[in-house]
């Protein structure tokens, strides 16, 4: 086995074995289908960042991965706050909330403890530039439409972030955040159905999938953007 | 370790392998949204191929290997479009879990950065597939990408 591999493993070993084994395959949870779109709405576009030029190593791996965390923190916070707002009623949209709070909250861990493992104190609260300009949204949602065009921004950036990241980080890490982009990616698109239904256009304001195939890294957060 | 340039090549015959067997699935599908994920899906694997051709230079393979062809194919006869949708969403998913398993063994910037643009759409695409199926959220849905059911590339070789 190569230090990667075994980097590799000991990256997605915080995921837990059932992850591990095959998490594209499904994991058997909560049984609830993804059900009927919601009413349409439009997407408000994630503040639009550049990559700063970070020094390789260690310590870019640390700040990368304590950003990535922060993010996770706020998104996990963001699902709970509307999980219990009332605003989330669709019976698939509510399933969908709770289940991707949950998802959040795993991620937070795994970069936590994957900023551990590489020497750095673990970031484990929102982060606070996006808790500041994500705080007068929340407190603007009056629909589930609404609401889901709010984590479907917040969707975005996360998935940006992390396909960005993986090529900033020491590639041992990489497939820890590939990993997670891709559920984010996922999230989008289950959240992009709900908004717009299966056939939502790929070149819509909420697409379930990128029109060219390939996942951008538009409206990544910088790292280090708000917890230095 | 899989060196980047074998990895890279490995990848674009399994998109290749990909795009066949899209086709071949793809027969029973009528209703509008398959046809249109189905389409849609097989450009992006189709575009996806070309990418990793360009990346891999002269190690690119020329069509699919016959053995990832064989590796992949469906078990079971393909009769309806359930059937369809069901083998492509599990094809998406073993395509998603060994871009994932030859990504750990990568060391090159761009051979990252294009798996990073790249693994999260096949994961979309078998989001679609099971939204499609009604399958429940959190079979479509895992809480992170992984490796299980992969294919190694030490086991398939140039056809």
């Amino acid at each position: 086995m190569s230090v990667t591999r075994r980097a590799v493993l000991a990256a997605l070993g915080t995921i837990g074995a059932g992850v591990a084994a095959g998490a594209c395959t499904g994991s058997h949870g909560r049984a609830r289908t993804i059900g009927a779109a919601a009413s349409p709405t439009t997407t408000t576009s994630t503040t639009s960042t550049t990559i700063s030029a970070l020094p390789p190593g260690q310590g870019a791996d640390v700040l990368v991965l304590q950003t990535a965390s922060s993010i996770e923190h706020y998104a996990a916070g963001v699902y709970t706050r509307l999980a219990g707002s009332g605003l989330v009623t669709s019976p698939g949209v509510t399933e969908a909330v709770r289940l991707f709070a949950d998802h959040h909250t795993g991620h937070g861990g795994m970069f936590e403890g994957a900023t551990g493992r590489a020497g750095g104190k673990p970031f484990t609260k929102a982060n606070p530039a996006l808790s500041a300009q994500g705080e007068s949204r929340v407190e603007s949602l009056r629909t589930e439409a609404d609401a889901l065009a709010l984590v479907y921004t917040i969707e975005q950036l996360a998935a940006a972030t992390y396909a960005s990241n993986a090529s900033q980080v020491t590639p041992g890490l990489a497939p820890l955040f590939v990993a997670v982009a891709s559920t984010e990616a996922r999230h989008l698109t289950v959240l992009a159905t709900y908004v717009s239904g299966v056939l939502a256009p790929a070149a819509g304001p909420s697409p379930p999938y990128p029109d060219s195939g390939f996942f951008g890294v538009a409206g990544a957060l910088t790292p280090g953007v708000g917890i230095a | 370790m899989v060196p980047d340039a074998t990895g890279v090549a490995f990848l674009q015959g399994l998109e290749l392998a990909v795009v066949t067997l899209y086709a071949e699935a793809a027969v029973p599908i009528g209703s509008p949204a398959a046809v249109h994920a189905v389409t849609v899906f097989a450009d992006h694997h189709r575009a996806h191929a070309q990418a990793l051709a360009s990346l891999a230079g002269a190690g690119a393979v020329p069509a699919a290997p016959a053995k990832l062809l064989a590796a992949l194919a469906p078990t079971d006869a393909i009769t309806s479009e359930r059937d369809a949708l069901a083998f492509l969403r599990t094809l998406e998913s073993r395509l998603a879990a060994t871009q994932q398993w030859v990504l750990g063994g990568l060391s090159s910037v761009p051979a990252i950065s294009l798996m990073a643009s790249v693994l999260p759409v096949e994961c979309q695409h078998a989001t679609v597939f099971g939204s499609l199926l009604s399958l429940p959220m959190a079979d479509v849905v895992p809480v992170a990408q992984g490796v299980g059911g992969h294919l190694d590339p030490a086991d398939y070789t140039a056809p």
